[in-house]
């Protein structure tokens, strides 16, 4: 290791005559570095281990033979090092010269080792001999042998960083070079084009497409896609344009990884398709308007509507965005209608952790799933969805022995890596859970200490698993008895520290949503896996955002910081805001479009969420969208839902403007400005507290509420009334950012919730049966379960990354996964196209076909691609207890495009709008 | 998976699915499907969890492994320098010119039956001496039975005190030798702590018999000063041509190391030991696999677990630390040093590294006393030498002689001076990582160390008499080309310094070397020897070195 622990004792050295003073531990390189001398170091990262291949950061030690590499010599004190010698020049230069042999002259690697030939006098001594091959198969970077010298460090980035492990050194001697699994073409390898190897080549023979024009800045943030909140260095160019997209070692939650869509998916950001005026509709047309006229025509419709109106908040928007729109949507419109995309992602999760342990949050912290014993990932294609910590649960099971169960009905990437892959049938998860616990309970395996001291109505629930064996749990899912008892076994009982289970969609999106999170924190706590290090449950989050959403208070149901709507908490707030506060809950995101068409509702301001594609059955929230009497959209870019709208409002991306994004271990880390605002776009919070002024005006209340200066008062202000942020500031946010709770200034927030206490009291265990597997189920005309979801090169909707040219060139179409079994009854060949037909509408994608899913099952990325996205076909059913739709299960067939489908006669065409049928 | 390939890769599937198990899995497809096939890479990478380029890497790295179908039943045909003199390469074009095409001939590196050439292997099995016929016969389908090679160990001469080679050619199963008191020194060694043991060791002043001739005990002694638990490995890889001590020991007397190694267990106080075995020499194995199981039935191990592992070639892989890397399963290249194996060794725990030879003197060191082993060889260097004699000489094959013996002396007393009444020009003393010795130089006492300014070491112990069959230029190229071929590639002055060194002594050889091609050979020579990773890198340029230093002449005839 090159870095010591802190408080460790420091050693002097001298360097070329030098004193040089480091902590114990380092290296003789770190010596020179920190003195300020120069070695060459061509294969050393300054954040990896040494790899000791180029052999250039030569040395000379008084009293020791030879010239030893300073890259993973340790410096000891009173050591004598000597960086330049006639002899030791002489050794380094002919390396060098033997270095510089391997890359073609004149190119990329050349100019690279132009500095360092020159400072040695280094020249062409030895003939060249680089190899030739280039790879530009990918669209995000190319692979030019010709410039590469095989230090090792890209294949170190793949494999120890990211653990993906899609290149690797192959060969011996002069036959050596980076290449793929059988040196095919990258774009055919398991390579994920993550970039880590571009970001670590020192020759760029890893190099980005197009090459980014020179630096001008580099802007520390946070990514803006999933909820790992990794830490993205924003490189501009003099004109101001995003460029490459670098790494940050120094956040915590990442660890400087990061995968494709941080990488190179950020570019939207600046795409010509960003809204940059203000859109007024005027005869049925979105027309340029300034600031003033949409606004105050805004400003006077939900004056107008006010009492029949919802605002849906942005969970891709900072934590003072929706701070700011939700104190508008209580504070001037009256009504706790405010909700977002969590209504479709984990409030099943978020309801049964609130009933259970007082917090919808992710108990641990990800630094728990590193210590481990036992990962348990339950309906979450980690690797796509959140590549990053799929990259350090790999590394927990590589490095460190840890056992993996992956409960998904999809064969997934992380099943490579599992002692114990369980494929449900879909919609039986309450039942394998269960199955699970009753092993646990009938094995003695059960945390008895925990389940006395923590928890309460541990008896009813356990005599609820009594039909649970695991015989019959295999009977409704199909799982293995045996592997069921394995899998439990190895949950209550670890090989080493606590097990943790992570989740994602798979669990929630059911019409039986909340019964799975209920069953999974049963088994969490029955085993005592909460709380100490290693163990905790973890529903990951989608969005960026998602959890600073809520926490910022955009939920029908609670104040900021999930304080209840009851009079004190009132109190506190209409002190604190200076007017009175609705006490009556909210509509839920799901309910408002259920009454906006019924007529119910008649204004909505939606904020960086797209309804129209993300709401099941899409024709049917249309009809709900087209009832509105007034519907303002605030977006970045044109979407299913600006069409609709009578006012668009332009916002700027998360490069534009300052804030906080609160990741999925709690963390809440610093997002700030690199970029000026796109065309006259502004940052959300500047917009709906602009508006609020101007509802005030109208409704003669104060304006001096919604009259921030910056994003930082913003946040001092939640923070204030807030106890789980109580304690932090920007100030407190330049390092590592904080984990809430943190209710005091000197306090340092909080890695892993429920170490000793509920906030509950003791954790109630919920008894839940396992009920019919889904609302709809296959019969002899929609034979086949639809299974909805996300693909690494694509974000929800697409909206965004369809704008990312990297991501849109590696899956420019829809692809529909389907058992090889199906598509030959269907005579559907990989690759051809395919028709996916619900009751509800239909769509076209490009087939792909593989034993991923079980048979009988296909698999559609709820992106739109192109002209269709899984959710024509989705079922509009909820799960009662939370109002998720079931996006999980439906029921549909597929056909070859053009042939004789004896179920279509007599039906229309188009992509969606049928009702029933 | 297919069903058949399921049935194919039964004995991959039966492996624990660790990331050590790799070489056995690789070695369990290569078995089943005569070649390293995308097929069987897949269910590797399935049964281990290895992503497929990692694995794809990982198994290029050894370059025993074939990712080719086989074109017909290979003929391999071993062009080490011994076999060399003794006219391997006019014996590849002979099966060639049969134009059988139902076999493939490949030339292959050192086939280590250096005292029986020219040697051909088909399907492991060997044909010592052979001629086109023989070889072509063995390749018949129906005929490929296993043909026995000529005796290695001829009777004893004066100049030899056989000590390790004391019984080879008797018995060696368990019960005949326990009679002549096998496993008694184990038995002394038990009597007494690990540390006592230990210091026995140190006290006898045994030297690792590898090549690098370090104290066994102070190795022993570093690797005790840190907490368990600790391993043994046994470096059985034995991959340097021209040597072939610890496969005739193996062979023919395998309880003599497994004693050994259970010494070296209870004196460091091992948890598990591992013997890395050369991937070719399975004769060897089978040997001392049923000497393991036999002890082990007999209750000797005491329950040490000994697990025996296959290389898969490379000359690197007798590299200690690559035999490391190796039996976790990871690339065969070398380990960055420090920190040394003794402190951080196989999964970071300490680890000591010993060559058979080693570890087949420590019986007798326990049972007839430190006194008695410090008998023969020299006060610094105690003990006798096994020592690979091969090449122009009249009776090549296996001695031991005391350390300290002279160079001539082995040539003569015991090689019968140069083969058929020729003159022994020069010899070969530490193989790719040696050099030549001219006869002005014959009367060297071989010790370890540097036996001479111009590179010749006594290594291992491998000897190999020149004579005028073959130009010095060759040779001294042919060792280049070696060292090119093996180099692993991760270290630039190894990777890029061999090949150009071999070409430029290539183009000397043919006349086209350019006139500072000496200026430019001493350069790599330095780079290569100050700046590689590794002891094969480091030592790569010696064989130049030693011409340059005593046959300048053959080295200038080439320049433009």
């Amino acid at each position: 290791m090159t870095t010591a622990p802190e408080a460790t004792r420091t050693l002097a050295l001298t360097i070329d005559g030098a004193r040089v003073e480091v902590p114990a531990g380092a290296t003789v390189l770190d010596a020179i570095l920190a003195g300020g001398s120069h070695v060459p170091h061509l294969c050393k990262d300054d954040d990896q281990e040494p790899l000791g291949a180029c052999r250039t950061c030569l040395v000379e030690v008084e009293g020791v033979r030879g010239f030893p590499a300073s890259c993973y010599l340790a410096a000891t004190d009173g050591m004598a090092v000597r960086t330049r010698g006639e002899a030791l020049d002489r050794v380094r230069t002919n390396v060098l010269d033997l270095t510089l042999g391997m890359v073609e002259p004149g190119g990329r690697g050349a100019s690279a080792l132009a500095g360092e030939a020159e400072r040695y006098g280094v020249g062409g001594r030895f003939a060249a001999r680089a190899e030739r091959h280039l790879d530009d198969s990918t669209p995000a970077f190319s692979l030019n042998l010709a410039d590469c010298i095989l230090c090792g460090r890209c294949v170190q980035g793949c494999q120890d960083v990211q653990h993906i492990g899609a290149i690797a050194v192959l060969g011996g001697g002069e036959a050596a070079h980076i290449g793929t699994h059988l040196d095919e073409p990258l774009v055919d390898s398991i390579c994920t084009s993550c970039g880590t190897c571009v970001s670590v080549c020192p020759t760029q023979a890893l190099s980005p497409k197009p090459e980014p024009a020179p630096v001008a800045q580099e802007v520390s943030t946070t990514c803006g896609y999933c909820g790992v909140g990794c830490g993205v260095g924003l490189q501009i160019d003099a004109d101001g344009r995003l460029g490459w997209v670098e790494d940050r070692p120094d956040n915590p939650s990442s660890q400087g990884m990061l995968c494709v869509k941080g990488r190179f998916g950020l570019t939207f950001v600046q795409h010509e398709d960003r809204l940059t005026t203000p859109l007024i509709r005027r005869n049925g047309v979105l027309e340029e308007a300034t600031w003033d006229e949409a606004l105050d025509l805004v400003a006077d419709k939900l004056v107008e509507h006010r009492g029949s109106f919802a605002a849906l908040a942005s969970a891709k928007a900072t934590n003072e965005d929706a701070y700011v729109l939700q104190k508008f949507v209580r504070g001037l419109m009256g009504t706790n209608s405010i909700d977002h995309c969590t209504r479709l992602c984990h409030s099943p999760s978020v309801e049964a952790m609130l009933m259970q342990l007082g917090s919808g949050a992710t108990s641990n912290s990800y630094e728990d799933y590193d210590n481990a014993g036992c990962l348990m990932v339950v309906g979450s294609d980690t690797s796509s969805n959140h590549p990053v910590i799929a990259s350090r649960l790999r590394r927990a099971i590589d490095e460190r022995g840890a056992q993996l169960i992956v409960v998904n009905p999809k064969r997934i990437e992380l099943c490579d890596y599992a002692t114990y892959f369980l494929q449900p049938q879909p919609g039986t998860d309450v039942a394998l859970f269960n199955g699970l616990a009753k092993v646990v309970l009938d094995e003695a395996l059960v945390d008895e200490a925990f389940v006395r001291d923590r928890t309460r109505d541990f008896e009813a629930f356990a005599a609820s698993l009594e039909e649970y064996t695991p015989e019959r749990v295999e009977e409704i899912t199909g799982v293995p008895a045996d592997d069921i008892r394995g899998a439990a076994r190895l949950y209550a009982r670890p090989p080493f520290s606590g097990s943790c289970v992570l989740w994602g969609m798979g669990v929630t999106q059911h019409t039986c949503g909340t019964d799975n999170a209920h069953a999974l924190v049963n088994l969490a706590l029955m085993t005592g896996q909460m709380g100490k290090p290693g163990s905790g449950v973890s529903p990951l989050r989608g969005q960026n955002n998602v959890q600073g959403c809520g926490d910022a208070g955009c939920i029908p149901d609670n104040l900021p910081g999930y304080q209840g709507l009851g009079d004190t908490n009132r109190a506190k707030f209409e002190a604190g805001w200076g007017v009175e506060l609705p006490s009556e809950q909210g509509l839920r995101a799901t309910e408002m479009f259920e009454l906006a068409a019924e007529g119910g509702l008649r204004a909505m301001y939606v904020t960086g969420e797209n309804p129209l594609l993300s709401e099941p059955y899409i024709a049917h929230a249309e009809e709900a969208i087209e009832r509105l009497d007034f519907l303002v959209v605030q977006d970045i870019f044109p979407n299913e839902t600006t069409a609709h709208a009578d006012v668009v409002l332009p916002a700027t991306s998360f490069a534009e403007k300052d804030g906080t994004f609160t990741n999925s271990e709690r963390r809440v880390q610093r997002v700030r400005k690199a970029i000026a605002p796109v065309g006259q776009s502004r940052p959300d919070w500047e917009i709906t507290a602009d508006l609020a002024r101007r509802v005030a005006k109208r409704l003669e209340l104060s304006q001096s509420q919604f009259a921030w200066t910056d994003a930082s008062e913003v946040f001092d202000e939640m923070a204030s009334l807030t106890p789980i942020l109580g304690g932090i500031s920007y100030g407190r946010l330049e390092g590592a950012g904080i984990q809430w709770p943190c209710p005091t200034p000197d306090h340092p927030g909080t890695p892993r919730l429920y170490g000793e206490t509920f906030s509950v009291g003791r954790a109630p265990f919920v008894a839940v049966e396992q009920g019919p597997p889904a609302a709809e189920l296959p019969n002899r005309r929609f034979p086949l379960i639809l299974n909805t979801g996300r693909v690494l090169y694509h974000w929800h909707g697409g909206t965004i990354t369809t704008r990312a040219r990297v991501l849109n060139e590696r899956m420019p179409e829809l692809p529909v996964a389907i058992h090889p079994r199906d598509a030959a009854k269907a005579d559907i060949e990989d690759g051809g196209d395919v028709e996916v037909l619900s009751r509800r509408g239909q769509l076209t994608g490009k087939a792909v076909v593989t034993d991923a899913v079980q048979p009988g099952s296909i698999f559609v990325p709820f992106a739109r691609l192109g002209e269709f996205s899984a959710n024509y076909l989705t079922n509009a059913v909820y799960d009662p207890k939370s109002r998720i739709p079931e996006y999980k299960v439906c029921a549909v067939r597929i056909a070859k495009p053009g042939a004789p489908d004896t179920w279509r006669r007599g039906r229309g065409s188009g992509r969606g709008g049928r009702r029933g049928g | 998976m297919t069903t058949s390939a399921a049935s194919r890769y039964r004995a991959l599937e039966a492996l624990p699915r660790e990331r050590t198990s790799m070489l056995p899995a690789l070695h369990a497809i290569a078995e089943a499907d005569g070649w390293v096939s995308p097929e069987g890479l897949a269910a590797v990478s399935r049964h281990l969890r290895v992503p497929n380029s990692e694995l794809y890497g990982i198994a290029r790295s050894y370059n025993e492994l074939r990712f080719e179908p086989p074109g017909g039943t290979p003929i391999e045909v071993c062009t080490g320098l011994s076999c060399r003199l003794a006219g391997a390469d006019a014996l590849a074009e002979d099966i060639r010119a049969s134009g059988d095409s139902t076999v493939e001939v490949r030339e292959v590196a050192c086939r280590f039956r250096c005292a029986e050439g020219p040697v051909v292997s088909v399907a492991h099995r060997y044909i010592a001496p052979a001629d086109a016929s023989t070889a072509l016969t063995a390749a018949e389908p129906r005929r490929r039975r296993r043909t026995h090679a000529k005796r290695t160990v001829r009777r004893v001469r004066r100049a030899e005190v056989r000590r390790l080679m004391a019984h080879l050619g008797a018995p060696s199963d368990l019960e005949s030798v326990r009679v002549r008191g096998a496993y008694a020194g184990l038995d002394a060694a038990r009597a007494m702590t690990g540390e006592a043991a230990t210091e026995v060791v140190a006290a006898s002043g045994l030297r690792g018999r590898g090549g690098a001739y370090f104290p066994t005990g102070v190795k022993w002694q570093s690797a005790r000063a840190f907490e368990g638990p600790r391993y043994l490995v046994v470096n059985a890889e034995e991959g340097e041509p021209g040597v072939f001590k610890d496969r005739t020991l193996l062979e023919r007397d395998p309880h003599l190391v497994v004693e050994g190694l259970l010494i070296a267990t209870h004196a460091i106080e091992a948890e598990r030991c591992f013997v890395y075995l050369n991937g070719e020499a399975d004769a060897a194995a089978s040997a001392l696999s049923s000497a393991i199981d036999e002890a082990s039935a007999a209750g000797l191990l005491g329950g040490t677990d000994v697990e025996v592992r296959r290389g898969a070639g490379g000359y690197v892989c007798g590299e200690e630390s690559v035999i490391l890397s190796s039996i976790e399963g990871e690339r065969a290249v070398p380990r960055l040093k420090p920190p040394l194996p003794v402190e951080r060794g196989l999964w970071g725990r300490p680890t000591v590294i010993n060559n058979v030879e080693t570890l087949a003197n420590l019986p007798s060191i326990f049972l007839d006393g430190v006194e008695s082993f410090r008998s023969v060889g020299t006060a610094e260097q105690p003990g006798t030498k096994l020592i690979s004699l091969s090449g122009a000489v009249a009776r090549p094959g296996l001695y031991e002689v005391p350390l300290g013996t002279t160079l001539r002396a082995v040539l003569e007393d015991l090689g019968g001076g140069g083969r058929g009444g020729h003159e022994i020009r020069a010899v070969v003393a530490g193989g790719p990582s040696g050099g030549l010795l001219p006869p002005s130089r014959f009367d060297v006492a071989l010790l370890g160390g540097s036996l001479d300014p111009g590179g010749a070491a006594l290594g291992a112990g491998g000897i190999v008499a020149i004579d005028d069959s073959m130009p010095l230029l060759e040779i001294v190229r042919h060792l280049a080309a070696y060292n090119a071929a093996e180099s692993c590639g991760k270290c630039t002055p190894c990777r890029e310094g061999t090949p150009r060194m071999r070409n430029l002594l290539g183009e000397i050889a043919s006349g086209e070397a350019p006139a500072d091609a000496l200026e430019l050979l001493d350069a790599l020579d330095e780079a290569m020897s100050s700046a590689s990773l590794c002891g094969l890198g480091q030592m790569a340029a010696l064989p130049y070195r030693s011409a340059r230093t005593h046959f300048l002449e053959v080295l200038t005839g080439g320049m433009r």
